[in-house]
């Protein structure tokens, strides 16, 4: 039963390759294949509810399996170097992604994946979780008005949008320097949360793929901006920028989730 | 749309350009950097410390003995070991990897050029390099660009097969011309996705399509983009146009209807407009300054003219020289920052000032104290034959008597960063120093680098070895110098002191080395030296040390090119006099003002120096040529010539810093007592001129802040010194016109810094020799200057070389962009722009000559690389005819009068060809079309 539950939190926390569902769903792929009428499934606000309510359901599966019966700390410690391995693939084939949804979907296995070495080594879940999929919302939204205004959110294609589109890249670059976990961001203290959690238990191996996929993130970052916000804009596209009070709304989100992350501090560490 | 053009290969795409726009490789660029770095490993100058072995072979086999067991190469899946085993000659290369790309041979030509253009300025270098005469580096280490072309080819080749491999490809020749042929949607879908120029939304469909390699599919969903990318693009033209229209005037419902056919007109008319857009805005500014010149021009005339001399051939005499009143004449280079000097120098009172091109007629090989090199100083088109040696006031002795503790610590440090591992031990001692050394720099750098010169000693007291020596002193002075080594090379192969061995065994030793005696000599004999050890230290001698007779031969020939004979001076002195009109009515003091820039860090520094002194500051030149001007026996031969230099006056050289716009008096050592007591009131006439031009300069800087001239002068003083300064000066930026003529024609206009200034008096060239003189030197200097802030303000990126911010110094030769990149030309951002729009007005330099007519045409038909500029419309060319007052411009291959003063009589004399029948209508104001040359 125990290892059933775990298995079915896999899915929400995703471990390679039960992973493919949720990467899928984010993805749109499912919903493309399902055809006119379900358009809806590619919306922000279906996205955002998934980055959400999937870590929640996937916490709340390991919490529940830890209360069904007491897992083997083996059994444990094989989830945990499971979601690290998971977490560091997706991480490297995030440095390959050009296409906005994929590299959403791809980051979020990644991070997530990465809350099986807080389970495996007793750190509470929630709060990393929620940490690291809310840290990702900002970014969702960017792409989809990347999305709305040249029809696809995907590096290499518009370069350039600091020149003509300043509101949106100061946002984008913000968005994407909190995605990856940058210091003050709540993914960063998530991601030392989970750290920490595996120095206190004197096992510093568990430091190797959070590192790992940290350092890989960073990377995949530089290079998502410098598809997007750097280079020489085109001259045979229509570049919208951001309308100023949109742009401060998403600025004040992201400066909610500051505090989210400095909250977050106070909390788990 | 248009498909890809089969015939473009190895025309405009190299093999690997296809490779990388139709598969999103990046081979162009991995190759770019390896080559590179092979380029800067080769070409250094003297940057690193660890040089490349084997230079001296040649760039290609330098290159080819280190690649073969390059590891980094293989890493890159790189294997051109097996390359380069069947090939050791460059063309053996090529000719090696064109054959394996099945390249026609028809094409190779053209494949080779498009292969040169992807890296211009590290090919032009080695271009240049190649052909220059007597470059040290290239004798040293020799390269061409057949090495360059080889090299490029032979990384080319594995990268392509390695790709070809990844895509289970074939990327010769022939595949890729029937990859087009026989599938040519796959190809333009593929073009459109990896070269970004896709439509956004089409990206994700085309990759789908594009992986499933269903032919049909992709041919449908290629018809169908290029429908959409059609559409899109006239629908962007349409709302441009409609733009056009409304700005030009034009209602919407004219444009619509289509019975007026203003449409078509509208659309012909930006078709027509558009390949000609850029020359008319080029004629637009050129025409917009000749007019206000000549206004200005006319306007002082007409403010200066003597109410007599209505006569016209009356105002042909210029009243130079000498002004009434001024006691005190300055030669200034032609230099366009040498104006403003001028000019407020002059509203000062007393001074008189000529224009004549920097090097002062001088063209001279100059060896610096403590300089191993000589630097040529003068124009780059003239070859010097002279040497001048700088030599010291006192003898420095061996040692390190001469260097200060300062100097001594510097050069530990430059030492300890030079090696390998002492840096990380430097770094933790010294470290801070640094430090304190940037906070200085960066936050006060005046009073931090008066504090430094404090430290430093500064150069001591030198002078210039200008006159000829005779042969016997040269070959006293090489037996000097050989016994100088016989002296070392004693004491470092026997440890025997001077004091231990006489003058007479070491002539001996010098001679037995030379040929010129037997051995054994007394030396073996008194320290017990047998025949072997003798012999083995009279070969280290000849070969070591070099006493040897061709050796002594060489240094016999080098001895003979310094200094100038005293013909030779009068020669060049009555030249140059000649050439500006200055030939009686000397002043007591005629000041020689060469000139040079000061700045931090700068690696364009000598772009801002003289141009006429290569590159370099002109004050070695105006301290020959004033000394040679003093000489007695120069002065002498030239009273022969009808030029009398009377005894009291004096030439005293002196340097116009162009960044601080101070001017420096040198060698006031040697001036006569009774010229010292002007000295001061001299002093502050220039120091005040300076102040003045401070002040306009922090207008065009865009100082703020600067109330009075004072504070400018201290302002421009702290940009010479800041270090973080990236525009120290403008510059020659702005340059514009050229202007040959007595002073008289433009004394006191304000010219805005904007004008390089010749003094020509056409009464004394009657034989048009010295117009012919000033065309070919310092007019094509000007046009080169003038082109290369042309084309640097044009398109920067290209033909300049971009923000100076990102520039790195590259083996002491060049800058780049980043830390690996291709070797950029022309003038930085910052010197031609202000911000985003260019500060320098792109045009043609406009030459204005003050001469008849005539005398200008038969001097042009003498100097054919003028005429070829003139009549190509290189240079817009205006003579000033002081007999007939009239005006004239080449323009479109003929003369035309220009109203001149402008305005006056304009509907019948403007645009006139000379000697043609009057127009029958008056010009139309409106700007034509006109034909770029």
């Amino acid at each position: 039963m125990t290892l059933a539950l775990l298995l079915l939190a896999g899915l929400f926390l995703p471990l390679y390759p039960l992973s493919i569902l949720p990467n899928a769903l984010l993805q749109g792929q499912l919903s493309a294949e399902l055809g006119k009428g379900s358009e809806w499934r590619r919306a922000p606000a279906f996205k955002m509810t998934l980055l959400l309510v999937f870590p929640m359901i996937g916490v709340g599966l390991a919490t529940l399996a830890m209360r069904v019966g007491a897992p083997d700390a083996r059994l444990l410690t094989l989830f945990g170097v499971w979601g690290g391995i998971t977490s560091v693939l997706y991480a490297f084939r995030l440095l390959s992604a050009k296409d906005g949804e994929i590299w959403i979907s791809h980051l979020f296995t990644s991070a997530l994946a990465l809350i099986w070495i807080g389970i495996a080594y007793g750190v509470d879940p929630l709060l990393p979780a929620i940490g690291l999929s809310v840290s990702l919302l900002p970014l969702v939204f960017l792409l989809e008005q990347l999305t709305q205004r040249f029809g696809i959110a995907r590096s290499g294609l518009y370069p350039g949008l600091c020149c003509r589109m300043p509101w949106f890249s100061h946002l984008f670059v913000l968005a994407v320097l909190t995605a990856i976990a940058v210091p003050f961001s709540p993914s960063f203290f998530a991601v030392a949360a989970l750290a920490f959690g595996g120095v206190a238990a004197d096992e510093v191996v568990v430091l190797l793929p959070i590192c790992l996929s940290w350092l890989l993130w960073t990377w995949a970052g530089v290079n998502l901006l410098t598809g997007i916000v750097w280079g020489i804009p085109r001259d045979d596209l229509v570049y919208r920028d951001l309308d100023p009070q949109r742009a401060i709304g998403v600025g004040g989100g992201m400066v909610v989730l500051g505090l989210f992350g400095i909250l977050l501090v106070e909390v788990a560490l | 749309m248009k498909m890809l053009d089969k015939a473009l290969i190895g025309v405009r795409w190299t093999l690997y350009d296809l490779v990388d726009r139709l598969y999103g490789t990046r081979i162009n660029a991995t190759l770019n950097e390896l080559q590179i770095k092979g380029c800067m490993d080769f070409l250094d100058e003297g940057q690193s410390v660890w040089r490349m072995p084997g230079r001296r072979q040649g760039m290609f086999r330098a290159w080819s003995h280190i690649a073969k067991r390059n590891s980094r190469l293989r890493l890159h899946g790189l294997d051109v070991g097996g390359i380069l085993a069947q090939a050791d000659q460059p063309e053996a290369a090529i000719d090696l990897v064109m054959t394996r790309l099945q390249i026609p041979e028809r094409l190779w030509m053209d494949y080779f050029a498009l292969e040169l253009s992807k890296l211009h300025g590290w090919a032009g270098f080695v271009r240049w390099r190649a052909q220059a005469k007597d470059y040290y580096w290239q004798d040293r280490n020799p390269a061409d660009l057949v090495d360059f072309i080889a090299i490029r080819l032979v990384l080319s080749l594995p990268l392509i097969e390695e790709a070809a491999k990844q895509h289970q490809r074939d990327f010769s020749y022939p595949a890729w011309v029937r990859c087009l042929e026989e599938r040519p949607h796959e190809c333009l879908l593929r073009h459109e996705l990896h070269s970004g120029a896709i439509l956004p939304d089409y990206a994700h469909r085309v990759e789908v399509a594009l992986d499933s390699s269903d032919a049909g599919r992709i041919k449908t969903l290629s018809q169908d983009y290029a429908r959409e990318k059609t559409a899109r693009e006239a629908a962007t033209r349409a709302l441009r146009l409609q733009e056009l229209c409304e700005r030009a005037g034009i209602p919407r419902a004219e444009l619509a209807g289509k019975r007026s056919g203003a449409l078509r007109q509208m659309i012909d008319a930006v078709y027509a407009f558009r390949s000609h857009e850029g020359f008319v805005w080029t004629q637009a500014l050129e025409r917009t300054y000749i007019r206000a010149l000549l206004a200005k021009l006319a306007k002082h005339r007409g403010a200066t003219a003597d109410p007599s001399a209505a006569d016209p051939s009356a105002r042909a005499v210029p009243t130079e020289p000498r002004r009434d009143g001024s006691d005190i004449q300055a030669l200034f280079c032609i230099d366009v920052r040498s104006e403003r000097l001028r000019r407020q120098l002059e509203q000062l009172g007393h001074y008189e000032t000529f224009g004549v091109a920097g090097f002062f007629g001088v063209p001279v090989n100059f060896i610096e104290l403590g300089k191993g090199h000589e630097a040529a100083l003068c124009p780059a088109i003239v070859t010097p034959n002279n040497v001048a040696l700088e030599m010291p006031h006192r003898h420095a002795g061996h040692g390190h008597e001469g260097h200060s503790l300062f100097h001594l610590a510097t050069e530990v440090v430059h030492d300890l960063k030079s090696t390998v591992l002492a840096p990380y031990i430097t770094v933790e001692a010294v470290g801070l120093l640094f430090g304190f050394d940037m906070v200085g720099k960066t936050l006060a750098p005046a009073a931090y680098n008066t504090w430094r010169r404090t430290l430093d000693n500064g150069k001591q007291p030198t002078r210039l070895m200008i006159d000829k020596i005779s042969r016997d002193d040269a070959l006293d002075l090489i037996a000097t110098l050989q016994d100088e080594m016989v002296v070392r090379a004693v004491d470092r192969h026997f440890g025997v002191k001077r004091e231990a061995i006489t003058t007479g065994m070491i002539r001996e030793l010098r001679e037995i080395a030379l040929g010129q005696a037997h051995a054994p000599s007394d030396f073996a004999r008194r320290f017990d030296l047998d025949a072997a050890a003798e012999t083995l230290f009279l070969t280290s001698l000849r070969l070591e040390y070099g006493l040897n007779p061709d050796q002594a031969k060489i240094q016999l020939e080098h001895l003979a090119r310094i200094g100038f004979r005293i013909e030779r001076q009068a020669l060049l002195v009555g030249n140059l006099l000649k050439t500006i009109g200055l030939v009686e009515g000397f002043a007591k003091i005629v000041l020689v003002v060469g000139h040079g820039s000061s700045s931090q860090n700068n690696p364009y520094e000598s772009a801002l120096d003289c141009g006429a002194c290569g590159g370099d500051r002109g004050l070695v030149n105006a301290r020959i040529f004033a000394a040679m001007a003093n000489r007695r026996e120069v002065r002498d031969r030239l009273a022969e010539r009808g030029i009398r230099i009377p005894e009291e006056t004096w030439f005293i050289p002196a340097l116009h810093d162009t960044t601080t716009d101070e001017t420096s008096l040198y060698d006031i050592d040697q001036l006569p007592p009774g010229r010292l007591t002007q000295l001061t009131r001299i002093q502050e006439d220039l120091a005040a001129a300076g102040r003045l031009c401070a002040r306009e300069r922090c207008v065009d800087m865009g100082e703020t802040g600067v109330d009075s001239s004072e504070a400018a002068a201290r302002r421009v003083k702290r940009h010479a010194m800041d270090w973080t300064q990236v525009r120290p000066e403008w510059g020659l930026s702005k340059n514009a016109s050229f202007i040959i003529g007595s002073r008289a024609l433009t004394r006191a206009l304000d010219l805005e810094g904007r004008a390089f200034l010749h003094s020509y008096d056409h009464r004394q060239d009657p034989s048009g020799e010295l117009l012919v003189g000033i065309l070919s030197g310092p007019l094509i200097v000007a046009q080169w200057i003038n082109m290369e802030h042309y084309f640097s303000a044009v398109d920067n990126e290209v033909f300049g070389s971009g923000s100076k911010i990102y520039h790195n110094v590259v083996g002491r030769f060049g800058v780049m962009t980043g830390n690996v990149g291709d070797l950029r030309t022309g003038l930085p951002a910052q010197t031609v722009l202000k911000g985003d729009r260019p500060y320098h007005q792109p045009m043609r330099l406009i030459t204005l000559i003050e001469a008849p007519l005539s005398s200008v045409r038969d001097a042009l038909a003498r100097v054919y690389k003028v005429r070829n500029l003139v009549e190509n419309d290189w240079v817009r060319l205006l003579v000033l005819d002081p007999v007939t007052d009239c005006v004239s411009l080449f323009e479109h291959g003929r003369w035309s009068a220009q109203s001149w003063p402008p305005g006056a009589d304009r509907r019948t004399k403007a645009q006139r060809p000379v000697g043609a029948k009057p127009a029958r209508r008056p010009r139309k104001r409106v700007a034509t079309l006109e034909t770029s040359p």
